[in-house]
């Protein structure tokens, strides 16, 4: 048999095109992803659920559960009718909050989906900021501070940095609260008090959540931009009298770009994983926090429904970093 | 090599020796109200007598023959056969709330972070590795599954994943050493399965195959030797999350049941610590910090090309 290459092709895809084949990749790629969760369940040793019952459980919805991963029924007939349940919008019913799970994980997403937007936006701009300066300064003092910096905060897990930050500033200094999204008297004050009151909740679980993923892409940004600013053409845009900053930021960054989008969409398991320990710790009434409730709780069919959320959402976005990756760089478009 | 080389040594040779190590037993609660939130390098001594529990003795002095020493915050009065019958104590970390050696504590929490992390790690290289050279050697429709079902087990979130099976079941040691190993393989197959394709058609696989060795054979015998310092960069730069992933479980109270010392454990019971006992959380961050940075630097000095770590990034954590 011969080796097969990849011949280069000549038509030139277009955006619109990329965009429709992934999307229509998407809903196989969330079934597989259910599949895999489905498939987690039936790998755990012992019958689902056993020990579930008890006093404050409610015997319906056990029995709910029970019917959907009973394990007489075959596995296939089993799958199907788990995913069919979840096709129709129906998460289940939570035993500990007697609350539909639906309307209960979306509302604590759209809480951990402010938490991690803003932190997206802190870990890139501050990341992105640090590498460019340490690529600047190559081989000064500056390079080595930035880059020991990063390493030492890349290595230090979120909610290391919460405790860190809590002692400091919430417990030592009393700047900043500690738990909560904000004031229970958010309500009676002025808008611009509001504002500020729900900015000064957010900084520390933002920072916990962001600096070991900031010093991440600011490593990363270093080393990719280090290695542009060695080309050849760069040293051409020097050569025709560019300034430093517009060599860098121009014609260097604009070249490294590409990577970086990239880690957008790597880092987002990481940041819903992490958002579990520090929204926990902090008290943001998220997803993260909802599922370790339910998981102490022993409540099934809310932690499901917190995976599978969280699940499609994180492939949702790694959806969006490709396509963003994709409108960057024509190859991405011939050779996705 | 050499510094981290030393550094994971000293770190395997903790892990083992932990019980000989540790001044004290991890678990011992030798005096719940004297020996409570003690400083770093406090000197004590162990006072016990017939008629109370035994009780830890700090600044014990002598004034004009008469002994007395600090118990719970009170000047306590010692006599001179209490002072003799005495053991002695040195915290040189301090203690946590329930009076326990915080640097015993350490040592056993770093034997459980080794042992969870080699086992953990272990397993996910096997099913990495084999997976990867089954994708890497395949031809056809198999190789295409196989990525895409990394893909997707990229995108999930390990924590989640754990949580969903620590409620079906009870956390225990063998679940976690399961779970994290069973969630971190598909970096280990991705990286492995490109450098598989980058070798089957090379000289190596071709002389393997003229000598007659089956597909299996020469993947395990010819190709896998190739490509070693790759599985060794993938095998730390996996430990490194799963030291974080394990100490996060442990500090959400997840992690293995009590006899089990874990760092994120002793992090998550220094929460309640009264202000300015600021040891029982310093020394534990400080040790999963330099744990992470010291494997992560085993990683980048065993790198064979930087794309692999590049590769790695930030996944998985």
């Amino acid at each position: 048999m011969s080796v097969r290459r990849d011949s280069p092709t000549l038509r030139t895809a277009t955006l619109g095109g990329v965009v429709g084949r992934r999307l229509a990749a998407a809903p196989f790629l969330i079934l597989a992803a259910l599949t895999l969760v489905f498939l987690m369940i039936q790998a755990v040793p012992g019958e689902p659920f056993h020990d579930a019952a008890g006093p404050g459980v409610d015997p319906q919805a056990l029995e709910h559960l029970r019917n959907l991963f009973q394990p007489d029924i075959p596995l296939g007939k089993r799958y199907l009718r788990w995913l069919g349940q979840i096709a129709s919008g129906d998460l289940g019913f939570s035993t500990a909050l007697r609350r539909s799970v639906g309307p209960l994980v979306l509302e604590a997403g759209a809480n951990t989906v402010r938490l991690v937007g803003v932190v997206l936006v802190f870990q890139f701009v501050a990341g992105v900021v640090g590498g460019c300066v340490a690529a600047a300064g190559r081989g000064r003092w500056i390079d080595t501070t930035v880059r020991s910096a990063s390493a030492i905060s890349y290595a230090t897990p979120g909610f290391v940095v919460g405790l860190g930050l809590i002692a400091i500033f919430a417990s030592g200094l009393g700047w900043l609260p500690a738990t909560q999204m904000e004031s229970i008297d958010v309500a009676a004050m002025s808008t611009w008090a509001a504002v500020v009151d729900r900015l000064r909740h957010l900084v520390m679980p933002c920072l916990a959540l962001g600096i070991p993923g900031a010093a991440a892409v600011a490593l990363y940004t270093r080393e990719t931009l280090g290695a542009v600013l060695d080309r050849p053409f760069l040293q051409g845009a020097r050569s025709r009298g560019l300034g430093p900053a517009r060599v860098l930021l121009r014609h260097g960054l604009r070249n490294s770009l590409l990577p970086i989008v990239q880690l957008f969409g790597l880092s987002l398991p990481g940041l819903v994983g992490g958002s579990v320990v520090v929204e926990t710790l902090f008290a943001w009434p998220g997803m993260g926090r909802l599922a370790y409730h339910a998981v102490l709780a022993r409540d099934e069919p809310l932690v499901l429904g917190c995976t599978l959320l969280a699940v499609v959402g994180v492939l949702l976005g790694s959806l969006v970093a490709d396509l963003l990756s994709a409108a960057l760089d024509p190859r991405i478009r011939e050779h996705p | 090599m050499r510094g981290p080389a030393l550094l994971a040594a000293a770190v395997l040779g903790v892990a083992v020796a932990a019980p000989s190590l540790a001044p004290l037993d991890p678990h011992a609660q030798e005096d719940l109200v004297g020996a409570r939130w003690l400083a770093p390098l406090t000197r004590a001594i162990l006072v016990a007598d017939g008629s109370h529990r035994a009780r830890v003795v700090t600044d014990v002095r002598e004034e004009t023959g008469r002994w007395s020493g600090l118990h719970a915050g009170r000047v306590v009065g010692l006599d001179a056969g209490q002072i003799a019958r005495a053991e002695t104590r040195f915290y040189l970390l301090g203690t946590d709330g329930l009076g326990r050696d915080v640097a015993s504590r350490l040592a056993f929490a770093l034997r459980h972070s080794v042992a969870v992390v080699t086992s953990s790690v272990a397993l996910a290289l096997l099913v990495g590795v084999g997976l990867g050279v089954a994708a890497g050697l395949a031809r056809g429709p198999w190789d295409p599954v196989l990525m895409r079902l990394v893909d997707v087990a990229l995108a999930l979130p390990r924590l989640l994943v754990f949580l969903l099976l620590a409620t079906l079941t009870r956390p225990s040691l063998p679940l976690i050493v399961l779970v994290l190993g069973l969630t971190s393989w598909p970096p280990a197959a991705r990286l492995v399965r490109a450098g598989v394709r980058s070798l089957r058609d090379g000289g190596v696989a071709l002389a393997a195959r003229a000598g007659g060795s089956s597909p299996a054979r020469m993947a395990l015998r010819h190709l896998l030797p190739e490509l070693w310092p790759l599985v060794t960069v993938t095998a730390a730069l996996l430990a490194a999350d799963t030291i974080v992933l394990e100490a996060s479980l442990a500090f959400l109270g997840l992690g293995a049941p009590p006899p089990a010392i874990s760092l994120g454990g002793i992090l998550a019971a220094g929460r309640g610590a009264p202000a300015g006992s600021w040891w029982i959380l310093v020394w534990p961050s400080a040790l999963l910090v330099a744990l992470v940075l010291g494997t992560r630097a085993i990683a980048a000095r065993a790198v064979p090309d930087r794309a692999a770590v590049r590769a790695f990034a930030i996944q998985g954590r």
